[in-house]
């Protein structure tokens, strides 16, 4: 076993950045499941019937939710659907146990107090999918209502209604002081109020941002059966390890007896996860799958419906930033204050801290002083993990604040930056007074400057770009500096080869979405030397035949895929000897390369790969461990410039243009971070104009017994809770990587998933603000009817905007 | 609160003709429901949608109603269970009617359209969130428009309502509006031809529920028929909405005029997605008369087009379209000057 703890890697002779590589960074490369999902091959945890798994039948399970945000339970009667034959499930059926989901620990199924609309109530199992509805109509449940609180700073006064005991600051009570909260980030550098008195220009204002859902393709779920005392479970899971963990404890089995796999595990199937955004790391359907699948001596499976998993899945949280920064008339940034109130809904934990160390990274300021505070309300269930944790809504709040702290100054916003982001000459967390692993700028924001033409396109602050006819287009400008995923070491993974040749990967990780089924499979041939993956075999995300490789989330998945060069290295240990024999060289000279094995004192001493694998009486294995380094400082660094066109008479935006520079590290699979850049960059749009989840005014005026009669969100589905269509695309992206190595990762890679996404809302806002005069927009999503707001208001000032009114109409 | 992906179980009709049709409507008295693409009555189904849940399905989708003619004289017929792609893709339909291609072009997404069929774009279900959400609303056997004081942004009537503030959601039958479409309607008594607009009137109570169209339980469209365009006249359509795929009007504008010269003899204006069903823009076509198509009779026209508004003051509040309205105006009669 090789293993290490330090920043240097087994791959460290491959760090400079003349290397020569056959696989990594090669833009040939393409994902190798692309045929098979494009052509619906891949079989989901959705897809799986009794056959795949062996069973005669399955039966199907749904949760009844609440409809109230805030309420008691005051009765439950399952008797008429277990008089037709369904099986049923409520709290007191349950192990003892609670789970913890990124947020204050819960039971699977409420057991009192409703916390949010659409909390799990009941479950029950049904013979066939179609009658799940029938089932879930004959269970009674009476509740008592409560009064509720959907808005953080009203549930942080005294007479709000209380959600938890101790108070609706997860962590701690409410007090007056709130440096007393355990839960709160603060930080303070310098002297903030000095500094802003000296400051020759302050500005001061509040941004809101919205809670949004994942809206993945497939959604969360899972289907369990028992074989005696074991529990196998296929999950549309993004760490089947944690599920494990999470279902032993629950049923205090050993883990040995629980088996998780994404979907059907094993080979490329571990793979197909229908897309996983954050909340796939753990849930309630799990459990309840298990038990009801004891209770009915059956396969079941519980796949949530779009509305159940809306309502009950973890969320991108709405933060309400109050902010005032502070300047010298040269630009220099002299103050930063901020207050962040998190609505981390029902049962959301500690959260924010991104948010918070985005803004002190991202520019360089002597004095900060920046307070995070997370609060329970009834507005949803788990402000928790989505894409980008608190830093998309973060980095809206800072650079819609700092564009306008800009324009005070007159001065051009990418000047004002360039003067005062990090660079790589201060690349230290001024905080945590760690190094950075690698820094893209200021090269990203010179970048994409360049390809967006910004210094002859720029015309001032509230001037567009141009005017045609109605339409209008304006330019905006952000930058990224971004936390990354808490690292949870360590990282296991195994490579084997077999004496034909074949190499098999096994890694605990899955591929969410992120390309990660090319991405393993490629570090670990490059690591063997390999020109192809032809005969390189994935296996993944399967508790059965792979080790923790730590979870696909936080950007991280690059990274913990380092321990394959970990395992690559004991590979060696074990096989090198017997080809050093048959090369009559030293196995300490023999290296990888080029299909073959060779003396790197003499290359042309050298064996094909095949050649050598068939030397091998048996397979070998090599097991690798990678611990990440937490003396340094993971950060995303990058900028994004876009253009935005807007119809004065019809509302109607459009991103014409968009120019995205990210700090990749060393690219390992360059179509597929491409593409990460790209899709991020679409889903920004999402962000910046459309995706909102929309809680129901109307509860405001009529709270009455049984009503609502479903749920508490007015657009649960795919037509109302709008995503980007291809028609939302951007006319023109530019995805340009900054390959600046950061030397923790495999081959000075860096991870990227999440970041592609930082920053793009507000890039596109920042646009249409210089589209529409100068308005300035202090909310997300910016819906049309704020965009006829904002139009309304320029119209209103057209002496000081420019020309173009609906008036000017032209044919 | 509950609702699932699949579909709940359901009797399964399928008739060989029309007549068979409608005796079958008639046979189950209010349990069933006409499904010819199935794009909206699975949906409302899926998500157990109360009132519109019925216990026997009609699948009218094999019967021969798939058809476009036009002929000079006699003008366009659209068979009922013609996919909303035929109307965006027939030849005729976008030289003699290009406001019925464009709007049919716009008609949710290519999957939708190749799916939804004509008569079921005319007399679908509004879109509103409630009725969608299952909430107790008039349309869904309750006593209350949750509309009105409710998040009324984008499916409630800016030009008041009764019952009902729900907007008629078609884009087609804007456009069949504007140029004077009829209907066939097929009952137990034979087939009765009537103007779309006694066929939308809005809102209708039949068997005592609210509705959007008249259809009794035991009838079904079975044609549209448009009249031959007037001599000298030109059409044109604007939807405005939020994605440019998918989405419902949040305004939309369908325009025939009818030009002497550069001057308008005739003008046809009915507006989209903001009433409870088509609303003709009875200013706006008596002022354009007579004016021909510049920036400003353009921007008087839209003005003119929204008179009588009264959005709601109440809930969120919808003035905003109001505006996009105007907007939707503008861009309609700007494609035709």
């Amino acid at each position: 076993m090789s293993s290490s703890s330090s920043s240097q890697s087994s791959g460290e002779n491959n760090l400079s950045t003349n290397a020569k590589f056959a696989l990594v960074g090669n833009p040939a490369v393409t994902r190798r499941d692309l045929y098979a999902k494009i052509t619906g091959q891949r079989k989901y945890t959705q897809d799986i019937v009794p056959s795949d798994i062996g069973a005669s039948s399955m039966w199907y399970a749904g949760f009844l939710v609440a409809p109230h945000p805030h309420a008691i339970v005051t009765s439950i009667d399952t008797s008429e659907a277990q008089n037709a034959g369904y099986v049923t499930l409520v709290e007191s059926d349950l192990p003892v146990g609670s789970l913890f989901s990124g947020g204050r620990a819960y039971p699977p199924l409420v057991s009192g107090e409703v916390l949010y609309a659409g909390q799990p109530v009941a479950a029950v199992a049904a013979p066939s999918a179609n009658e799940v509805v029938d089932a879930l109509s004959k269970i009674k449940v009476e509740y008592e209502l409560l009064p509720y609180v959907f808005d953080a700073q009203e549930a942080l006064q005294a007479d709000a209604p209380q959600l938890w005991p101790g108070g609706n600051v997860p962590g701690g009570g409410i007090s007056e002081n709130r440096q007393a909260i355990s839960a709160e980030v603060n930080v303070s550098l310098g002297d903030v109020a000095t500094a802003l008195q000296n400051s020759d220009v302050v500005y001061e204002d509040t941004f809101v941002t919205t809670v949004q859902q994942h809206f993945e393709i497939l959604p969360r779920g899972a289907i369990a059966y028992w074989s005696g005392g074991q529990l196998t479970v296929h999950a549309t899971t993004q760490w089947a390890w944690l599920v494990q963990i999470i279902l032993a404890n629950y049923f205090a089995i050993p883990l040995s007896d629980v088996i998780v796999t994404t979907s059907l595990g094993g080979y490329e199937d571990g793979g197909a996860l229908g897309n996983g955004l954050g909340n796939k790391t753990s849930g309630e359907e799990y459990v309840l799958a298990a038990v009801l699948a004891k209770k009915v001596g059956a396969p079941v499976k519980f796949i949530h419906t779009r509305m159940t998993h809306a309502l009950t899945t973890t969320n991108r949280w709405p933060i309400t930033a109050k902010i005032k920064l502070g300047a010298m008339s040269d630009g220099t940034l002299t103050a930063i204050d901020a207050v962040y109130y998190c609505n981390v809904g029902g049962r959301g934990g500690a959260q924010g801290s991104d948010a918070v160390s985005d803004l002190y990274n991202t520019y360089v300021c002597p004095n900060v002083s920046i307070s995070s505070i997370p609060v329970n309300t009834n507005k949803f269930a788990l402000g928790a993990f989505m894409r980008s944790v608190g830093e998309e809504q973060g980095h809206f709040i800072m650079e819609s604040a700092m564009d306008e702290l800009a324009q005070k100054l007159n001065m051009d916003p990418t000047a004002f930056r360039l003067k005062n982001m990090r660079t790589s000459a201060n690349a230290v967390d001024p905080v945590a007074k760690k190094p950075y692993t690698t820094i893209a700028q200021p090269q990203s924001l010179q970048a994409v400057m360049s390809a967006s033409n910004w210094t002859s396109k720029w015309k001032g602050w509230g001037i567009p770009t141009s005017v045609n006819g109605t339409k209008r287009t304006g330019i905006g400008v952000s930058i990224q500096n971004a936390a990354k995923g808490a690292p949870i070491p360590p990282s296991t993974s195994q490579v084997q080869v077999d004496p034909d040749g074949t190499v098999t990967v096994y890694i605990g990780l899955t591929d969410h979405g992120a390309g990660g089924n090319t991405t393993f499979p490629l570090i670990a041939a490059e690591a063997l030397g390999l020109t192809s993956m032809d005969n390189v075999k994935l296996i993944q995300s399967d508790t059965r035949y792979t080790t923790n490789s730590s979870v696909t989330a936080g950007s991280q998945s690059t990274h913990n895929s380092h321990s394959l060069l970990y395992a690559v290295e004991d590979l060696k240990s074990q096989w090198f000897p017997t080809v050093a024999q048959s090369l009559g060289a030293s196995a300490d000279n023999l290296v990888f390369g080029n299909d073959t094995i060779y003396d790197k004192t003499n290359p042309s001493n050298s064996i094909s790969f095949k050649n050598a694998a068939a030397l091998l009486k048996s397979s070998v294995k090599g097991f690798g461990v990678w611990q990440i380094p937490e003396d340094v400082a993971y950060r995303s660094t990058g900028a994004r410039i876009a253009e935005v066109e807007v119809d004065v008479v019809t509302g109607e935006v459009h991103v014409v243009s968009h120019s995205f520079a990210l700090g990749l590290g060393r690219t390992i699979f360059y179509k597929g971070a491409m593409h990460q850049m790209m899709g991020g960059s679409v889903m920004g749009v999402g962000s910046a104009f459309y995706e909102e989840i929309i809680p129901d005014p109307s509860q405001d005026v009529t709270p009455k017994p049984g009503y609502p009669t479903s749920g508490s969100f007015l657009n649960p589905n795919y037509h109302d809770y709008e995503i980007p269509t291809i028609m939302e695309n951007p006319d023109t992206a530019d995805a340009i990587p900054v390959q600046n190595i950061d030397p923790t990762g495999p081959f000075g890679a860096t991870g990227i998933g999440e970041n592609t996404i930082i920053g793009a809302d507000v890039t596109y806002t920042n646009a249409l603000s210089n589209a529409l005069g100068g308005y300035r927009f202090k909310k997300t999503p910016v819906r049309i009817e704020d965009v006829v707001a904002a139009i309304q208001a320029m119209n209103g000032n057209a002496g000081a905007a420019p020309s173009t009114t609906s008036s000017s109409t032209t044919s | 609160m509950s609702s699932n992906n699949e579909v709940p179980k359901f009797g399964l009709l399928v008739p060989s003709t029309t007549e068979q049709a409608v005796s079958l409507l008639t046979q189950y008295g209010g349990q069933a429901k006409i499904m010819s693409g199935g794009t909206d009555l699975l949906y409302t189904m899926k998500n157990g949608v109360k009132y519109k849940t019925p216990e026997y399905v009609v699948d009218i989708s094999g019967l021969p109603l798939n058809y476009i003619n036009y002929d000079a004289t006699d003008g366009l017929r659209i068979g009922a269970t013609t996919p909303i792609a035929s109307i965006a893709s027939d030849p005729n339909i976008a030289q003699y009617y290009p406001v019925l291609n464009q709007a049919a072009n716009t008609v949710a997404a290519p999957q939708l359209r190749n799916q939804g069929t004509a008569a079921g774009d005319v007399i679908q279900d509004t879109w509103c969130w409630y009725l969608r959400n299952n909430y107790p609303c008039w349309q869904n056997g309750g006593n209350v428009c949750f509309g009105v004081l409710g998040d009324n942004r984008y499916y409630q009537s800016i030009f008041g309502g009764r019952l009902t503030y729900a907007v008629n959601p078609g884009d087609t039958p804007v456009a069949y509006f504007a140029l004077n479409a009829d209907v066939a309607v097929q009952g137990p008594g034979g087939t009765t031809n009537m103007p779309i607009s006694q066929l939308l009137p809005g809102e209708a109570i039949v068997d005592g529920k609210v509705k959007e169209n008249s259809l009794q339980h035991n009838e079904m469209v079975t044609e549209i028929h448009v009249p031959p365009p007037p001599a000298n006249s030109k059409s044109s359509w604007y939807k405005v909405r939020a994605r440019q795929s998918f989405d419902f009007a949040l305004a939309s504008a369908a325009v025939v005029l009818t030009f002497n010269g550069s001057t308008i003899s005739h003008a046809s204006l009915v507006l989209g997605g903001v009433d409870v069903a088509p609303h003709r823009a009875t200013a706006a076509e008596s002022y354009l008369v007579g004016q021909s198509l510049t920036p400003s009779t353009i921007q008087e026209a839209a003005v003119k087009a929204v008179e009588g508004a009264a959005p709601l003051t109440t809930g969120t509040g919808n003035s905003f379209r109001v505006f996009l309205t105007q907007g939707a105006v503008t861009k309609a009669l700007t494609l035709l000057s």
